[in-house]
């Protein structure tokens, strides 16, 4: 069988057999998305919305399918959609904080099915297939019950279908910092509804986690309320809609107030006309275009005093929130979030993290329009410039290439890498459950 | 005044200031005392300790919140008693002030009102160390900026050698794949069916099709040793 070899100063260090080449696994439980799928695909993975949907079982759609699922998940959702009152209460997001309660037994019944519809699609039909070797990713806050929770459903899906040889579990910082090929690194993973900051030296140093209370659906409350000023209050409750019109139309700014000023002032190179897909619906910004700086410059730091008449209007303040023993600050700016966290690591080692911090997540990918560079920044040099204004210096900030696949990347290189006989151990959070022994 | 209620119209007051919310294990504060704390904030290098009184039903109730307000000022640099406006017929003022702590009045509608301030803590480890200490502190001070120095020059040279050892690798992979190319032009035509065979179910990436994120990964090598010993 042919051998993969990794060298080091001319030593063989290790060598994986074709098997794993072939079988390793990944799995990606994202807020929004799930990526999942073998080695075999390549650079990218196959992607599904995180969510699931509950039929109602009464339905005229229900009964004509002629199935009896209870949940359903992947591209059938919108054969069994009904009224759109019902989307909320049947459709569930079970990961939209990053962390699922133990006794939400739909969001888990959501996530045995999703994973179950991956390890299916993928499954092998050659004789010589004993099951996958499976990496899954959570978020690095996720309590233990979570992993327990997670590992149960692996098994289960390994007795009913024998598709899962060994199963582990890692957070997704340290499956970004893999994939990115950075082993000594601050990761910036900002998410729906929070953002984590993790050193990274090895190992994830989890003492050292910094967790900000903020997330992409912040972003979408200030788009939210530029929706209602515009006399558009009427779309604000279609989050997919919103979300859109933030990432078309929203702008990180180098400086806040002297972007708002240059947007008073040249107010055509800032005037934007969103267009909702699919219907003849157009927003026109007119001449407020100078607001498209509010959206970005709120994912980095809420501070401003012109948030506060949102605020005062009622749009949601971001709160500190006790979770545990873990505080998710809400009004922490990003840079002193990265500076409080590399700060809990050793003196030796922090001039290293600055080194190297990883923005990863889909609330850092914002778009800078040539006509605005300069006034516009990219979420790396906004994080640059926060991290000079405080004081440090020698800072490299990237983005991750490829944002949406990276996590899957990082699964699938420690399906790979880790040893079989290096198995779980609760208190080092690492290592293989083997759940077929064939 | 519910308590949850009194706790964040104090958090939201003190944020607002520009202050840092501590949690407990943050500060030096002994364990059996924290029990009196409700809430820990931090303005530049002062520790701020407030205690959240939600019902008092008689003086005496309130003099022992202040006892317990008293210790930790050891501990911290400045402390609060906060409650609501409608107890302040029980409280004792001058007896906060001659104590030092603080006193905050909030009202129904969430208003804050700092009626007593509090008297700062002297510093009592600059006021405590003696001398012959200071100097010890000192010699050690510049022993250690020695040691960074030795330190800081020992990781340019190591910085330097990687680069070297990163060329190595470089030139070893490209040697390896030409390796392999050579092997895979001489193999034989009934080994290449064999293949062929097999790749028809799933694609099996060779060493020149590995995705790009497994190429010259660091992880693969410290991954692979997980278990080896750390």
């Amino acid at each position: 069988m042919p051998l993969l070899f990794f060298r080091d100063r001319g030593k063989v260090l290790s060598s994986i057999d074709a098997y794993r080449r072939r079988y390793a696994y990944g799995e990606d439980y994202g807020t929004s998305d799930f990526k999942f799928g073998p080695i075999t695909l390549g650079e990218k993975p196959d992607i599904i919305e995180n969510r699931g949907y509950i039929p109602d079982t009464s339905s005229i759609m229900y009964k004509l399918m002629g199935a009896a699922k209870k949940v359903v998940v992947g591209p059938e959702i919108p054969l069994y959609l009904e009224a759109r009152e019902d989307l909320a209460e049947r459709m569930i997001y079970p990961m939209r904080n990053g962390v699922i309660d133990l006794n939400d037994t739909k969001a888990w019944e959501v996530i045995y099915e999703i994973t179950r519809y991956g390890l299916l699609k993928y499954r092998p039909k050659e004789n010589g297939f004993r099951g996958f070797y499976v990496t899954a990713a959570i978020s690095i806050i996720a309590p233990r019950y979570m992993y327990e929770k997670l590992f149960e459903i692996h098994k289960r899906i390994s007795e009913e279908y024998g598709v899962v040889r060994a199963v582990t579990i890692i957070p997704q910082p340290l499956a970004v910092a893999i994939a990115q090929k950075k082993t000594t690194c601050v990761v910036l993973e900002s998410g729906h509804g929070n953002t984590q900051i993790s050193p990274i030296s090895m190992y994830p140093i989890r003492r050292a986690i910094v967790t900000l209370n903020r997330g992409g659906s912040d972003a979408n409350y200030i788009a939210s309320e530029i929706l209602r000023d515009l006399g558009y209050g009427d779309l604000v409750q279609e989050e997919k809609l919103v979300r859109m019109f933030k990432e078309t139309v929203g702008l990180v700014p180098a400086n806040l107030d002297k972007a708002i000023e240059f947007g008073k002032r040249e107010k055509e190179k800032l005037k934007i006309v969103f267009k909702v897909p699919g219907t003849r619906i157009e927003i026109d910004m007119v001449d407020q275009g100078w607001m498209r700086f509010l959206i970005g410059e709120y994912v980095f730091n809420p501070n401003h005093e012109i948030y506060e008449s949102y605020w005062k209007r009622g749009m949601p303040r971001p709160r500190d929130l006790k979770i545990g023993d873990r505080v998710f600050y809400g009004m922490m700016d990003m840079a002193e979030a990265v500076i409080e966290a590399v700060q809990r690591t050793p003196i030796e080692l922090q001039p290293y993290l600055y080194r190297e911090i990883i923005l990863s997540g889909g609330n850092f990918a914002w778009k800078v329009p040539p006509e605005l560079e300069g006034i516009a920044v990219d979420s790396a040099t906004k994080m640059r410039i926060m991290m000079e204004e405080k004081g440090i210096e020698n800072v490299k900030v990237s983005l991750t290439k490829d944002p949406q696949y990276s996590v899957w990347r990082g699964c699938i290189v420690y399906s790979v890498a880790v040893p079989e006989d290096y198995l779980w151990n609760w208190e080092r959070m690492e290592g293989w459950i083997i759940l077929s022994r064939e | 005044m519910r308590y949850s209620t009194l706790i964040s119209t104090l958090k939201e007051y003190f944020i607002k200031k520009g202050f840092q919310i501590l949690v407990k294990e943050e500060t030096t504060v002994p364990q059996d005392l924290l029990e009196h704390v409700d809430l820990l904030f931090r303005d530049a290098n002062n520790i701020i300790a407030v205690k959240a009184v939600t019902d008092i039903l008689e003086k005496e109730q309130f003099l022992a919140s202040l006892t317990k307000a008293t210790v930790l000022r050891e501990y911290v640099d400045k402390v609060y008693v906060a409650t609501n406006i409608k107890y302040k017929p029980f409280i004792n003022g001058r007896l906060l002030s001659s104590n030092g702590v603080g006193l905050l009045l909030i009202d129904d509608e969430g208003n804050v009102q700092e009626a007593i301030p509090p008297r700062p803590t002297a510093r009592r480890t600059i006021r405590g160390i003696p001398r012959e200490y200071i100097n010890e502190l000192r010699s050690l001070k510049e022993q250690i900026d020695e040691l960074r120095k030795r330190y800081s020059d020992l990781v340019k040279e190591i910085e330097r050698f990687r680069e070297i050892a990163s060329e190595v690798r470089e030139l070893h992979d490209r040697i390896l794949r030409l390796e392999q190319k050579f092997k895979e032009e001489t193999v034989s035509l009934g080994r290449i069916e064999k293949v062929e065979e097999s790749l028809e179910t799933v694609s099996i990436p060779n060493k020149e099709e590995l995705p790009s994120y497994l190429r010259d990964n660091p992880w693969l090598q410290v991954l692979s040793r997980r278990g080896k010993g750390r």
